[in-house]
């Protein structure tokens, strides 16, 4: 069952397109990825999914709620962290969650243990009665999350969740993202420009550059239909050698180097001949540290795919 | 519901930042000074009674409605510029609950500086037997000033990026409002200053007042300048409720 469907959605500003004819659907309890450059339009998509903006043409539904028609229904349904949210640093995390709370009309005996479980499940609970204003970025970034769901949205919307967070920040909020959609079944539209932490939680992304969807489905799903064949990593003593050598065997397309000593190839037609070429480096003398067959990360697809319209651009 | 929790979250902001608590032992202060004048100064102790009073109330309303002017043009450039607007807008909240929310605040400064008023308009009316008749006035008259001003002033806020040119803007209404009405009645000898006089809400709570408290004239006279003031209030609202209509983030 589709909880987003999109047909055309459009939004366009005095003489800017944000977003062009997105047609989109995004499955119950699934997390959807949508990747893209900055200025792509993702967080215009999710403002228009989200009832903020109202859409300049096409259709939009978000938990069988029409955006255009039932805003204010689209947002009792969904939760919304924002890029670069702010707080009332004045208020301690129970106070903020006890406002949005409110706000959603959750009556006080529903409202006050779902806070105290959020705050504890968001590793807050010793700083439940703490001024916002004394946390850290990544502690403000995970009550933006238990805000976000406080009120048991269907749908949840994370604009660049991890934005500005160390390594360690990023990897825990991701964590949480996941366990959150497991243990609350929530459907989870995640933006981001980090293309390797969306590999790792979504199923499905999205592309979009321009404002166009330029791509969509699962990783492998997105390789199949864009041809993107395995590279062959090969780290090498002499890597200059090693070129010349793959060059003149005349199977790849691309040869190209990463340093300090490993030589990436792209086969000219999906075959990487591996025994081929390692017999043919050592003939030549080069000293073989080790051969690896990579499959095209969600990086390759992203350029693959964003590149071309790009130039076209 | 929605409107109260909105409202009772701007009232504890302002109660827990410096710049709305020290708004009140500054008006405080300022009327003090005033009062201290009036009844100590040789030349300004010879003014008539009713005169002081009439001073005391045109006081109050002008820094009651400065703080009004000032915190309604933080409202929603305030909480955009903070950040906590996106949020807020992505609750199930309407307009009209927006609106609600962010009057409570700009009203309570007008409430708080009325209240604190009271004391010092209590003793400079002290034995002229008027101080219940004209204090209903300058609360009445200037509750819808306030309410006007305050409502007009979030619909400004609504629409501009950030609180600076939010206040700017404010600020030069409060001014043109307020300037005119001050300089004396020398600027109503022609058409254009009478026009500007009857249409100007802050010159009608100030003529409200003058005719009550110094001339001791009866609601009948008062009627056309309140009415005004209610239509001033009335459009206030619309246009607020207008502005903050669906397309904040636009």
């Amino acid at each position: 069952m589709n909880v987003i469907e999109t047909r055309g959605l459009t939004k366009e500003y005095r003489g800017h397109t944000g977003v062009a004819d997105l047609s989109v659907e995004i499955r119950a309890g699934e997390i959807y990825g949508l990747l893209g450059p900055n200025g792509a339009g993702k967080t215009t998509t999710i403002r228009l999914l989200v009832g903020l903006l109202r859409p300049s043409g096409g259709e939009a539904r978000v938990a069988g709620h029409d955006v255009s028609a039932e805003p204010v229904a689209v947002r009792s349904v969904v939760g919304l962290l924002p890029e670069s949210a702010g707080f009332y640093g004045w208020m301690t995390p129970v106070e903020y969650l006890c406002f949005f709370a409110d706000l959603h009309a959750m009556p006080r005996g529903e409202a006050g243990p779902r806070i105290e479980g959020l705050l504890e499940r968001v590793g807050l609970g010793d700083r439940r009665s703490s001024p916002i204003s004394t946390l850290s970025r990544g502690m403000r970034a995970r009550l933006g999350i238990a805000r976000a769901i406080v009120h048991r949205p269907r749908v949840l919307f994370f604009d660049e969740p991890t934005l500005g967070l160390d390594p360690v920040g990023q990897r825990d909020l991701l964590r949480l993202i996941q366990t959150m959609n497991e243990d609350e079944g929530a459907t989870i539209v995640l933006s981001s420009h980090a293309l390797d932490q969306v590999g790792e939680v979504c199923a499905r992304v999205g592309i979009m550059t321009d404002g166009r969807l330029v791509g969509q489905g699962t990783a492998v799903e997105l390789r199949r239909q864009l041809r993107l064949a395995p590279t062959l990593d090969v780290r090498v003593a002499q890597t200059d050698l090693a070129c010349r050598v793959a060059v003149e065997l005349g199977l790849y397309a691309r040869v190209t180097v990463a340093p300090p000593e490993t030589v990436v190839l792209t086969p000219r037609d999906h075959e990487l001949h591996p025994e081929i070429l390692v017999r043919a480096l050592v003939g030549a003398g080069a000293e073989v540290r080790e051969v690896v067959v990579r499959e095209p990360s969600l990086e390759d697809v992203f350029f693959a795919v964003t590149q071309p319209v790009r130039s076209a651009a | 519901m929605i409107a109260r929790v909105i409202g009772l979250r701007v009232l504890r902001e302002l109660a827990f930042t410096p710049k709305a608590l020290l708004w009140l032992p500054i008006s405080s202060v300022a009327l003090s000074v005033l009062v201290y004048l009036f009844l100590t100064s040789a030349e300004l102790s010879i003014l008539d009674q009713k005169t002081m009073m009439f001073m005391t109330a045109q006081a109050v309303v002008l820094l009651g409605l400065l703080a009004v002017t000032v915190t309604a043009a933080d409202a929603v450039a305030g909480e955009r510029e903070r950040g906590t607007l996106e949020p807020l807008l992505a609750a199930p909240v309407v307009s009209s609950q927006l609106l609600g929310g962010y009057l409570t605040g700009a009203l309570a400064m007008w409430a708080a500086t009325a209240i604190i008023s009271l004391p010092y308009f209590m003793v400079v009316s002290s034995g002229s037997g008027g101080f219940f008749v004209s204090a209903a006035y300058f609360l009445g008259a200037g509750s819808l000033l306030a309410v006007g001003m305050a409502a007009w002033t979030i619909g400004v806020s609504a629409r501009v990026p950030t609180v600076r040119t939010s206040l700017l803007l404010a600020l030069i209404v409060y001014a043109g409002l307020t300037a005119p009405a001050l300089l004396g009645s020398s600027l109503r000898t022609n058409w254009v200053g009478r026009a500007y006089d009857a249409v100007n809400p802050f010159a009608n709570v100030m003529n409200t007042l003058d005719s009550v408290i110094i001339d001791e004239q009866g609601f009948a006279v008062q009627r056309m300048r309140l009415k005004t003031l209610t239509v001033f209030a009335g459009t206030g609202l619309l246009f607020g409720w207008w502005r903050l209509t669906g397309v904040a983030l636009e």
